[in-house]
């Protein structure tokens, strides 16, 4: 029933047809490409086997069947798993928000609390000096006037935590007494930063349109940002339709007190004056 | 005729039953439709050739597929899972382009 395997090395043995393009491989890939049509298709049988050559055939068709009905299923199923899939990335992202929501009520409920707290004690009484650190700390909320900076990137451009910073950082050279981003708050321990992608001041994380509100006297934080270059900076980004700056007055502006944890001092003590003078 | 029936009646069978495959056999599927694949670039080669033979289409068919399926179980109780399905996709993809350019040649004489 069957002949001599194509891949035998034996020499006095009838050979089996072979393909014209056979020969010996050397390599294992190369062995793999050149038996690529399994060794059993160029046997010949005899006997029960010998006129199971044709194409149309019910074994055939079984397999195709087969074939096609896995083929099938496989399309299915990954149709049907990627609306799933979209589900999972929804269900995460609502995970998010609810999470971002939680942390809100908490900080609110932190704050409220904080406030009883203080109130207890009877420390409402706070001495025109304590008054006085706490504004300058950004512990305590504050209005006046000043100046309202936008900054709203086009689709696809990124400003970095740094770009803020320097312009922050114009902002108190030329005079700001208080300032937030985004409705944060600048604390006496404020940072901004850039953590995964996204800009944190205050551990909170902000997003585009950046707001920038600063109070203080507006003519000397213009002179500034004029000086300084930061307007010719946003400006020339502007003119690159990158993003839209605009510096405007804004009157009887409300600034937040920033968070209990950018305000509050646990580690550092003062120096007692007689030490701290020599 | 009747193989092409076969084709039909594959898709027919899985749009309209759409059986659920186990979720245990699951990562099993797409390396067995590349080793069913690869049996069934050959036996379309072997046709042009005029050599094939549905008795071992057949044989080489299921084996094809058990085996596959099979490195691949082995390596994931292995923990080497991908890496072997790597190899099993290089062999099989060595193959199919293989046959699937002898085919080709003898139709495009190229």
């Amino acid at each position: 029933m069957v002949s001599t395997p194509p891949g035998s090395t034996s020499t006095d043995s009838p050979r089996p047809q072979r393909t014209p393009y056979s020969r010996e491989a050397t390599g294992l890939l190369d062995q793999i490409a050149e038996r690529a049509l399994d060794d059993d298709y160029y046997l010949v049988r005899s006997g029960r086997y010998s006129r199971s050559r044709g194409t149309n055939t019910a074994a055939t068709a079984v397999v195709l069947a087969l074939f096609m009905l896995m083929v099938t299923i496989t399309a299915v199923q990954y149709a049907q798993d990627r609306p799933s899939r979209s589900e999972t990335r929804d269900a995460l992202l609502s995970d998010i928000e609810k999470g971002q929501s939680n942390q809100a009520d908490l900080l609110a409920q932190a704050a409220s609390l904080e406030a009883e707290v203080d109130a207890l004690r009877g420390v409402q009484e706070k001495s025109p000096e304590a008054l006085g650190d706490e504004l300058a700390a950004g512990a305590s909320a504050v209005t006046g006037d000043g100046l309202r900076i936008s900054i709203e990137p086009a689709a696809g451009v990124a400003i970095s935590d740094g770009e803020l910073r320097a312009l922050v950082n114009e902002l108190w050279i030329g005079g700001a007494e208080a300032i937030a981003v985004n409705g944060q708050r600048w604390g006496a321990l404020t940072s901004l930063r850039a953590a995964g992608g996204a800009i944190t001041i205050n551990f909170t994380s902000i997003g585009a349109p950046y707001v920038i509100t600063a109070i203080g006297d507006r003519d000397t934080i213009r002179e500034r940002l004029d000086a300084s270059g930061e307007d010719g900076y946003w400006e020339r980004r502007q003119s690159q339709d990158e993003l839209t700056y605009d510096v405007s007055d804004a009157d009887d502006q409300v600034l937040p007190a920033a968070p209990d944890h950018r305000t509050t001092i646990t580690r550092a003590t003062p120096v007692p004056p007689e030490e701290g003078t020599s | 005729m009747i193989p092409v029936l076969g084709l039909v009646v594959g898709v027919a069978v899985g749009l309209v039953l759409q059986p659920e495959v186990p979720v245990a056999l699951q990562p099993y599927l797409p390396i067995a439709i590349v080793a069913a694949l690869d049996a069934v670039v050959g036996a379309l080669r072997a046709v042009g050739e005029k050599r094939f033979d549905d008795r071992v289409f057949v044989v080489s068919f299921v084996s094809n597929v058990l085996i596959a399926a099979f490195i691949v179980f082995l390596g994931d109780q292995l923990g080497v899972g991908s890496q072997l399905s790597t190899g099993v996709l290089v062999v099989l993809g060595i193959r199919i382009f293989a046959n699937a350019a002898a085919i080709r040649r003898r139709v495009f004489h190229a």
